[in-house]
């Protein structure tokens, strides 16, 4: 059907509010920042162009940056699957029909809606050498490490901290979960399935849309970890938690160097789309979606 | 008034009453009235008193007469003598009304809110034209706010920064003589370090070469504080002006008793005012050079790389300092400051602002500051680092910049530093007030050798921190390669040599 240009004007006038937000302060930052990027801008006075010196300086000159970048891999590589099995199996068991479900669904979901600053100053009490963690741990006879003064388990520690906020994961599991269809777990039942393989062969495939987009999520979010950086551990000890977000913001409004800093910021967003350009080309291997094998 | 209401006290009260009014009109009246008040004399003396009482006896009467003696009773009265005397002075010029000054400052809370919120009362009594929108910031987050809204073009009129900061946003600061010699300020009267030793580069925190940027506000000075309790309980000898490193390794050592987590000492991992003025005592320093910006670190030299060990290992080796990791089971509720728990007996550090710790020891024990123990070579040294008010362009912009003139030069002057003095939350920045028995006499709580505050902080040995551009990253690398150490992971010699290193790195990207 052919709109006429009052109906293209119209559709342009309503979404002109958002479309001016947009372009303010979302598209305009966005393209100064590629400009800055090739300067040597400080904040005061007039930016000077300097080219790719930047970018090349981020990748021979700075070993800061590369350590936060092994870093933030370290967190990925052991938080986004942690997160996700822990969230999975935590929706499974509050997809139970038990009494009080709707008190267990509430107390694994608040955490993640809790504001990040006062969840940092709450894991720092936790994490004390003579804090809720170490103690727990001497329970079973464990002798819990200095977590935020050691730069090998400063690191596990802000792990350990980001399990709290599965949450959010939880909740998608959980959606996904009622949405998989009764008839299969019963005709899996006939087949002779158990609980194991019911899970395998009928609950994790149901669930792959939610899983894949939980990964990407996380994935995208794991790049991006700052507050519990920067209040836990400020990066120490010794550059051990020096996340590549908070390297950014140091260099840009610590050091004042705003060019190098958009620099950062760029490479950091190559980065986030490589890793979900990836996920999406290999999720048509893994990735079930019903109705999708009749195309 | 206590007891009941005699004829004396009406008469009395009247007398004063009439008193008060008297001086009220004649002051009113704008003529300069001395009244003194006469001293009334009384004496109390005891009246003899005869009671006459009938006794019924066949035989004896004995007859009692009273008689009342009047007697000049004498009471000895203190009237307090009221001179009230009216100097006329020429009242501040007032300016016409201007756009509010957008003031962001960082005492937002405790012992210097207290005397933010006083100073500016009485400058408003002052110069009601001048008005302002306070914007008080919790310390921890001043810096990084600052920043953002510098970033951002929204930082305030005036603003406090320290001397890197004041480098980093020249080019967005006011210069500020011309507007300090039209408002006809006497900077004489106020302390700015560069001007006291203008031949070391270092106490550049207020101006850039004699350019001058900010108004006084406060600063900072390092030294020991030591448990007067403790070294009592555990019979040692207070400190002495005498003690050398060894010495105060030798008292540390009485004063350590780890079954009961006491220690002699507590080394934090603060470089300013602990571990590099002992660098800077040894024949180290910050830098090779006074030059900005310095071509190479100063403190991996011999007698730096033995400070900063002996620092560690006063911890570590020694056993007389708290281990980083045992910190929090020294820390009982409501308790977060080590020297506070009443268990360290020296602890090293910023002493300018004895108010802040009178607040945090609470009265649990007795304290005081104590003589900087000398290097192996006999010296000692003093960091130091001024913070100033610093009027921004966009005070241009408001057309707010004579008022904050006046705004930052009523809180450099002698007013708002005495209350300074009162409060005792920072160092005064006044040259009369820093010398005067406001600032350096005894108040309960607070330490009894205020002297030596002030003498460290105009100590010859006293040193700035040497800022440039780039200065913060240098800063930052420091302390990142230092910390291992101070917190037992690697030793201190290894440390420092690393921290030299890439702290050597980074300078030379700034040649």
């Amino acid at each position: 059907m052919r709109t006429t240009r009052w109906q293209r004007w119209s559709g342009l006038l309503f979404i002109a509010p958002w479309l001016i937000t947009f372009l303010w302060f979302t598209l305009g930052p966005f393209v100064a920042s590629i400009f800055l990027s090739f300067t040597n801008y400080r904040f005061i006075g007039l930016p000077e162009w300097v080219g790719a010196d930047n970018y090349v300086r981020l990748f021979t000159d700075d070993a800061k940056f590369i350590r936060s970048i092994i870093n933030t891999l370290y967190y990925t590589a052991v938080h986004v699957p942690g997160i996700m099995v822990m969230a999975f199996f935590v929706a499974i068991l509050l997809n139970q029909k038990v009494k009080g479900q709707p008190i267990y669904r509430t107390a694994f979901y608040l955490p993640s809606v809790t504001a990040g600053v006062a969840t940092a100053y709450l894991w720092i009490l936790l994490l004390q050498p003579n804090g809720l963690v170490n103690q727990f741990l001497g329970l079973v006879g464990i002798d819990g490490p200095n977590w935020l003064t050691s730069s090998t388990w400063a690191m596990p520690a802000l792990i350990l901290m980001s399990f709290w906020g599965l949450g959010t994961t939880m909740i998608i599991y959980l959606a996904a979960l009622q949405g998989i269809p009764q008839h299969l777990y019963e005709a899996a039942s006939v087949d002779g399935a158990g609980v194991i393989r019911k899970m395998w062969h009928v609950t994790v495939p149901m669930m792959t849309p939610a899983i894949f987009l939980t990964a990407v999520l996380q994935i995208i979010g794991s790049w991006q970890v700052f507050t519990q950086a920067l209040i836990v551990t400020n990066g120490g000890p010794r550059d051990s938690t020096l996340f590549i977000l908070l390297h950014l913001y140091r260099t840009g409004f610590e050091y004042f160097q705003m060019g190098y800093a958009s620099a950062i910021a760029w490479v950091l967003f190559v980065i986030i789309l490589v890793f979900t350009v990836l996920q999406f080309g290999i999720a048509r291997r893994w990735v079930y979606y019903e109705g999708a094998s009749e195309r | 008034m206590s007891g009941p209401v005699t004829r004396r006290k009406v008469i009395r009260a009247l007398g004063v009453g009439s008193l008060g009014a008297s001086a009220a009109i004649l002051a009113a009246c704008g003529e300069t009235q001395v009244v003194e008040v006469e001293k009334i004399v009384e004496r109390e003396v005891p009246v003899e008193k005869v009671v006459e009482k009938e006794v019924p006896v066949q035989q004896i009467v004995t007859k009692e007469v009273v008689k009342e003696v009047p007697v000049e009773v004498q009471k000895v009265v203190e009237v307090e003598k009221v001179v009230t005397r009216e100097v006329m002075v020429e009242a501040p010029t007032q300016m016409e009304p201007t756009a509010p000054i957008q003031f962001m400052n960082y005492w937002a809370a405790g012992t210097r809110w207290e005397t933010m919120k006083a100073g500016l009362e009485e400058f408003d009594k002052q110069f009601p034209n001048v008005k302002y929108d306070l914007i008080p910031i919790p310390p921890g987050f001043y810096r990084d706010k600052v920043n953002i809204m510098f970033a951002a073009g929204t930082v305030g009129d005036v603003v406090v920064l320290n001397g890197a900061r004041m480098r980093e946003f020249a080019p967005g600061l006011v210069q500020l003589q011309d507007h300090v010699d039209k408002a006809g300020i006497d900077l004489d009267d106020y302390l700015i370090l560069s001007r006291e030793n203008p031949a070391d580069p270092s106490l550049q925190n207020l101006d850039i070469d004699g350019v001058l940027y900010g108004m006084p506000f406060m600063s900072a000075v390092n030294g020991y504080v030591y448990n007067i309790d403790k070294f009592d309980a555990d019979g040692v000898d207070a400190p002495t002006a005498d003690w050398t490193w060894d010495s105060q390794l030798e008292a540390a050592r009485q004063l350590t008793n780890a079954e009961t987590n006491e220690y002699g000492l507590h080394h934090g991992t603060g470089g300013e005012f602990r571990w590099l003025p002992l660098i800077s005592a040894n024949g180290g320093w910050l830098f090779t050079e006074r030059t900005r910006p310095a071509p190479a670190s100063g403190f991996a030299t011999e007698g730096g790389l033995e400070a900063f060990e002996w620092y560690v290992n006063a911890t570590y080796e020694e056993g007389v300092g708290v281990p980083l990791g045992e910190l929090s089971q020294l820390l009982t509720e409501g308790i977060t400051a080590p020297f506070a728990t009443g268990k360290i007996g020296m602890e090293p550090g910023g002493i300018h602002g004895p108010g802040g710790r009178k607040l945090r020891v609470g009265g649990r024990f007795e304290w005081d500051n104590m003589p900087s123990p000398r290097s192996p070579t006999g010296e000692v040294a003093y960091s130091t680092n001024e913070l100033g008010h610093f009027i921004t362009v966009k005070a241009l912009e408001h057309g707010t910049v004579e008022a904050s003139v006046i705004l930052t030069s009523f809180i450099a002057g002698e007013y708002f530093q005495g209350l300074v003095a009162d409060g005792r939350g920072a160092i005064p920045m006044h040259r009369a007030v820093i010398n005067s028995d406001r600032y350096l006499g005894f108040q309960p709580g607070m330490p009894r050798s205020m002297n030596l505050i002030r003498d460290h902080f105009l100590s010859p040995d006293a040193y700035g921190l040497m800022f440039f551009s780039g200065w913060a990253q240098w800063w930052n690398i420091l302390h990142d390669e230092t910390q291992p150490a101070i917190v037992g992971e690697i030793p201190a010699r290894e440390a420092l040599l690393n921290a030299q290193a890439a702290c050597d790195k980074h300078l030379a990207t700034l040649q």
